[in-house]
Order: structure tokens, then sequence, then C-alpha cells
């Protein structure tokens, strides 16, 4: 009786413990309407995980037809502008209603991965270039805009991030994108800062006499990919990239090193400003939107980030600048990101045409100036009406001076593979705890890439 | 048929009531339970349709990855530090408020009113309690003169876990009152009474008749509990995501990490078969360990 007791016991447990395998799980077993379209992927199979791409389903094509677009968007910096976006939308098309989910920073590809493996993506959704978006176009999920007008009026330079291996425009890119160092006018007057640093050794100098007016300088997120949209990027593009004309090849490739003294510098740069007492307070754990809100409470003299913001930091009481990252050694030809922002796809399926409409509105449309005004970047297609755009002349000029370099390097996000985007905040706070050495960073960040091209 | 169903009548009517709730968790509980297993043993990306076997390529890769130590060293530091101080602090509590009644009510509510927020909701407020610029600790310390003893509480190695905990259980704390409470109301008065008759003190109370007395809530709560910081995930995701580096990741977090950033299903899957045999392992020895104790004082 007693042992029928325990296994009874045991068999609870175990159907209790299954709790945290059933969120991982995930297999829709076909069976959808779409589940008859081939996948063609190649590659040799021993099983399927269900996922069935519906790229041949039939689309909807009637202007009458009541539809309900599922459109999820990475809309936390300008939540206003996309309700706006897709209330406007909405009164355009008034057959079309849109089911618009936000999703928080950092976290579309997390978003939207269990809703890949479901066959349940959104209609609309925003996506990042690189690996993640290429996969769900080469899996079938997600359409191929080539030929679409949005896809035909994106400058040609922001295509190559959102192409898949297969050639499949996968994404439009939202926008030019660039990192760069927001800093408080008033705070660098009264540190007496009269010429902006144009390498590091000049930036250690500026961020020393800014302490030593009691002046935090700098904020950087150390929590989420802030820092690597930041200190990763502009490290990699100087210390690499600018040194290394085939790096991105080798790293496409497999056959990139990580593991050297130029790389693990990039490490060593965040931890000598820790060090020296240089970043604000808690930056370890600080998150995207609480260093936001601390620079724009005047906690800092500078805030590095990217130019997605700067509709809101250039608006700040207190006089923004902005200034290129120097993140090259004294002597070095400084190499800044230029790169792609958060971009728009459409999935492949029966609202396809729906979704197709509400791509147009948004890269091309009246949609597109509610979003440009509210971020105030720089556009992504090729002859927008200047009347409407709102860019900040700080970030005008910005930008035309980024024209001036020969040479630039790319976000995080559009070259590393998925392992070691996901390793990369834990390395850069290990280094800053000091668990790791930035030789240390180096070589972990080699064995993961390792493992990433082994699998 | 008819002669039958007379004989197994009773049995026929319990499989009735058992058998949706067992449908219920065979479809949503037991299948991908058993899928995770299956998938343990791909390298399924999470997108593709496509993958292959790998045989205990997973399980290899997890044991030997550079935070799985990490991982069980927090595990331990979780169930070691959290189970006791939480069932201490519940129980005392319980016991405190029983005794008193005065307001108890009104106690009731308060000590639970954090567990009916969202832990999402609950890592947010003790994320802004603990900014070392602008949180409220950082506040008091500043006008106490203290500055310099404001810490970045979740960004160093050295305070993240004893940080992360004291929110876990200020979060859980009245879930687990109100099961002692339960089991407190279980003791006959009569038997407080003839004890104080016997003149004996608060302190010999609580330690010869209420704890003994208390076994079965015990045992209850610290099993939920152990279960419970074995599976978190909510809470340290949002308070901390498992950093700095992996100074806070739980084995929960990690799973999460496999599969939806670095895109790893079959690691992940791996992942959370270690940690159900875990959880197993340890929910079985602790119980084994707390009836032993139950039948002793009985």
């Amino acid at each position: 009786m007693v042992s029928v007791k325990k296994a009874c016991s045991a068999a609870l447990a175990l159907s209790l413990l299954a709790v945290p395998l059933y969120g991982c799980g995930n297999d829709n077993g076909g069976g959808t309407a779409a589940s008859n379209t081939k996948n063609d992927a190649g590659k040799g199979t021993s099983g399927n995980a269900g996922t069935n791409a519906p790229a041949n389903a039939p689309a909807d094509t009637s202007a009458d037809e009541k539809v309900t677009l599922t459109v999820s968007m990475m809309s936390s910096d300008w939540v206003d502008a996309a309700q706006e976006i897709v209330d406007q939308f909405m009164a355009k098309y008034p057959n079309i209603k849109v089911d618009f989910s936000q999703v928080p920073n950092d976290t579309n590809a997390e978003y939207l991965q269990p809703k890949a493996a479901a066959n349940s993506l959104p209609d609309f959704m925003t996506i990042d270039g690189g690996t993640f978006g290429a996969q769900l176009a080469d899996t079938g999920l997600i359409a191929d805009l080539k030929d679409s007008e949005a896809g035909k009026n994106t400058i040609d330079g922001l295509k190559p991030v959102f192409t898949s291996s297969s050639g499949k425009l996968f994404g439009i890119a939202g926008g030019l994108s660039t990192t760069l160092i927001y800093y408080n006018k008033k705070l660098f007057d009264q540190a007496g800062i009269k010429e902006l640093p144009k390498n590091w050794d000049e930036f250690l100098a500026a961020c020393e006499q800014l302490k030593s007016r009691d002046i935090t300088p700098l904020i950087v997120a150390g929590a989420d990919g802030t820092v690597n949209n930041t200190v990763w990027s502009n490290g990699f593009s100087n210390n690499i990239v600018g040194k290394d004309p085939d790096a991105l090849k080798k790293l496409a490739d497999g056959t990139f090193d990580f593991n050297t003294p130029a790389y693990a510098d990039i490490y060593a740069k965040f931890k000598t400003l820790y060090d020296k007492g240089y970043l604000i307070k808690g930056v370890t754990s600080l998150q995207y939107s609480q260093a936001n809100d601390e620079f724009l409470q005047g906690k800092a003299a500078m805030s590095f980030s990217g130019i997605w913001l700067a509709g809101t930091m250039m608006a700040a009481g207190f006089g923004t600048g902005v200034m290129l990252p120097p993140w090259n050694d004294k002597g070095q030809d400084l190499v800044p990101v230029v790169a792609t922002e958060t971009g728009f796809a459409v999935a492949e399926g029966k609202h396809k045409d729906a979704a197709m409409k509400f791509l147009d509105f948004i890269v091309e449309g009246d949609g597109y100036y509610i979003y440009q005004n509210k971020r105030g970047n720089i556009p992504m297609i090729k002859s927008p009406d200047a009347g409407k755009l709102k860019i900040d002349p700080a970030i005008s000029s910005y930008v035309d001076d980024l024209k001036t370099y020969a040479k630039s390097g790319p976000l995080w996000f559009e070259v590393l593979p998925s392992e070691v985007q996901a390793s990369l905040v834990q390395t850069f706070q290990r280094v800053l705890t000091g668990e790791l050495t930035p030789e240390g960073a180096a070589k972990f960040t080699q064995d993961t890439y390792l493992q990433a091209v082994k699998k | 048929m008819r002669v039958w169903y007379r004989n197994n009548r009773s049995a026929v009517a319990g499989a009735a009531f058992v058998l949706p709730a067992l449908a219920v968790i065979g479809v949503f509980f037991l299948y991908p339970a058993l899928m995770s297993f299956r998938y343990s043993f791909t390298n399924w990306n999470g997108i593709s349709p496509d993958f292959d076997y790998v045989g205990w390529d997973n399980f290899r890769y997890v044991l030997q990855s550079p935070q799985f130590k990490q991982l069980i060293w927090n595990t331990l530091f979780l169930i070691g530090l959290y189970v006791p101080v939480l069932n201490i602090i519940s129980m005392l509590l319980a016991v405190l408020i029983y005794d008193v009644r005065r307001f108890a009510g009104m106690y009731k509510v308060i000590i639970y009113l954090p567990n009916i927020f969202s832990m999402v909701v609950v890592g947010i407020i003790w994320k802004v309690i603990y900014n070392p610029v602008f949180g409220p600790v950082a506040l008091v310390l500043e006008k106490l003169g203290k500055e310099s003893w404001a810490q970045d509480w979740l960004g160093q190695t050295a305070t993240v876990m004893p940080a992360m905990s004291l929110s876990i259980v200020w979060y859980s704390v009245g879930f687990y009152l109100m099961i002692y409470l339960g089991g407190l109301s279980t003791i006959p008065p009569d038997i407080y009474e003839s004890a104080s008759i016997e003149g004996i003190t608060w302190f010999q109370r609580l330690r010869y008749l209420t704890f003994p007395l208390l076994s079965h809530a015990i045992t209850i709560n610290i099993v939920v509990s152990a279960i419970g910081i074995l599976t978190i995930f909510d809470l340290p995701f949002v308070l901390t995501g498992g950093g700095p580096g992996f100074a806070s990741q739980t084995m929960a977090i990690s799973i999460y990490i496999y599969a939806f950033k670095s895109m790893q299903q079959g690691s992940a899957m791996a992942l959370a078969v270690i940690l159900t045999l875990v959880t197993t392992a340890i929910t079985l020895g602790l119980l084994r360990l707390l009836n032993r104790r139950e039948a002793a004082h009985e």
C-alpha cells in the first residue's frame, strides 16, 4: 500500500513538474489549411517539427472582404505613433480591422519564434536584419518583398542585411541606423568642455573632466541589447572592420577569430570606463528605458545610444548635442556604425494582400510620416517627401558627417550568429564584475562562435 | 452489460469524474512534456521544419556549458536560503497573527497583497526599489548621509542573489502564511488551554505543540516552495535577466535563453529534462525526509 502511495505521489509530482517543459514544447502537428505547402529547405531531414509554410495559401483580393489583420510591432519608443498609424490605416481601409500587439524592446525574435513554430506569425510584423528573419524567409513563412513597391523604393544599401541566403528580401528597413552619443550641452558647459573628443584618449580625458566636476560622464544600459548596439558595435567597427576588410566575410564563413587582442579590446574599453568610474552607478543592471530616463533627468552628461531615439533625446530641455562615438585609437580613422533600423515584414498567408497594404502605408504612405516624425530618424525610402520629414538639424548634420568616412561597421544582430548574440550581454557583465578578463571574454566568445559554427 | 454496469457502477462514475481532468493533463501537460523529451535529442532550431536526431549531444553541450556549474550553485543557494527563510518567516507570522487575533484580517490582507500581483509587476517594482540612482533605497540612504552605502544590488555578483531572494520572499510569503494559518486552525484549542494550565511558556508551546501539530502544513509548504523556487522564471527574468553574467540565472531562465534567444530548442529541451529530473529528485528526497519526520511526531 505504501509503495502504491509513493508511486502515485511520484507520478503526480512528475505530472506537475512537466509544467516547465510544457512551456517549451512547440509542435503544431501540422493539419492547418496550408499544411500541404511544400518546404524546400533542402536539408537532410530526419524529422519534422510541424511548421508548414503557407507560401501558396490563397491571398485575399477582394476590396470589400472583411479582414482582421494581425500586426505586431516593437514600438515601445513610438507607441503613440504606432497606434495613430493603425487608426489611420483602418480609417483608410474600413474593411480591414487591425489587431495590434506591441512587442517590448529587445524581445522581437522571442515573440515571433514560437509563433513561427506554431505557424501563426502575425500578418505584419517588425523584424531585424540578420539571421533570424533570413531563416523565417527561407522557411517560407514570410514574404519576399523584392518585387513589392516598398521593396523597389527602398535604398539599395539597406537591403543586404534584409536579404536571405536564397536571395529573398524579407524585410524593409525602418530607416538608416547609426549609433551615437547624445550629450547634455549644459553639463558639458559646466565642465568646460569646448571641443568634442575625436578619439578614445580624448574621450577618456573628457570623461575625467566631467568626473572632476562631480558630473557622471556616461550612461550605457548594460543589462540588455543596448550595450551590444553601442559598445560592441562601435568596438567591432573600429577594432575589427576598420583593420580587416575581410572580417565580415570571415564571420559569415565561420573562419573569424574572436580570440585576438583587437577583439578583447572591445571588452577592455568598457571595463576601463567602468573601473575609472565614468559610467553611471548601476550600469550592470541598467536597462534601456531606465537609461534613457536617467539621461533625460540630467543624471549624466552623455548617453550612448542610437539614432532611433533622436526624436525623444533631442527634445530634452537642457539642450542635446550629438557626437560620433570616438572608439578609435589616436591616429586611427574612426569607423562609424552605419546599419539598418528594425524593419517591417509580411507573413505569407491568406491576409498577405491586406498586410502588403499596411506595409505600403507604413513605408511609403501617410503612416510613414507619422512614424518618422515621432522617431526623427533617417528615411529608408529613395524619394521621401522632404516637406513632411522631421529631422533635427543636428541629426542631419551628423548624418552628413557620416558620409565622409571611408569605412563603416554593422550592428551586432546583423552579423553575429544567434548563439553569440544570446551570450553577449552576459559576457560584458562578466567582464564588468571581474569574473572574466577581456582576454577571457574574447576566448569565451570564440568558443561560443565555434559551437555555433559546428551546429 | 447491465449486470457488468451494476457491479462496476461506482468505478464507472469515478472514471467519468476523473477522465476530463486526466484528458486535460494528458493533452496540455504530458504530451508536450513527452514531445520536449523527444526534441531534446534533436538539433531543432525552433523555426525550421527540418531537424536531425543528435543523440546525447544536447545533454553533453548543456552539462559542459560554462554556466551550468553556476546554475547548480544558484539552484542550491535558492533552495538553501529561500525555502527555510520563507517557511520560517511565514510560519512565525502565521503564529503571531493567530495569537494576536486583533486586526488579523487586516494583517492577512496586507501580507497576502503582493501575491495578487503578477510576478512581472513585482519584478518591475523591485527593480525600481533597488535602482542605485533614483530608487527609494538609494534615496533613504542619501537622506541619512550614507550615500556610499547605496549599491548596485542587482548588478553585483555578491548581492544579486540575496536581493533577488528578498523580493521573491516578499512576493510569496502571503501564500505560505495562508497555508500555515489553515494548519493552525485545525489544532484543537483545548490542547493549548490544557498546556496553559500546565504553565508552559509561549516558546515551549511553539516548540512542543505548534510545530509538531503543523507538520502536515510544513511538509506541504516546504515541498511546494522547493518546486516553486526550482522552476521560477518570471520574477528573476524581469528583475535581473539572470545577470550579471550568470550570477542569478535560474534553470528556467537558461532554458528560455537557449530556446528563444540562442535558437537552440534541442539544448533548451535537454536542460528542461535535466530540470525535471533535478526537481523530481529533490522533491522526492524532501518528501521522504518530511514524511519520516511526520511519522516520528505521530
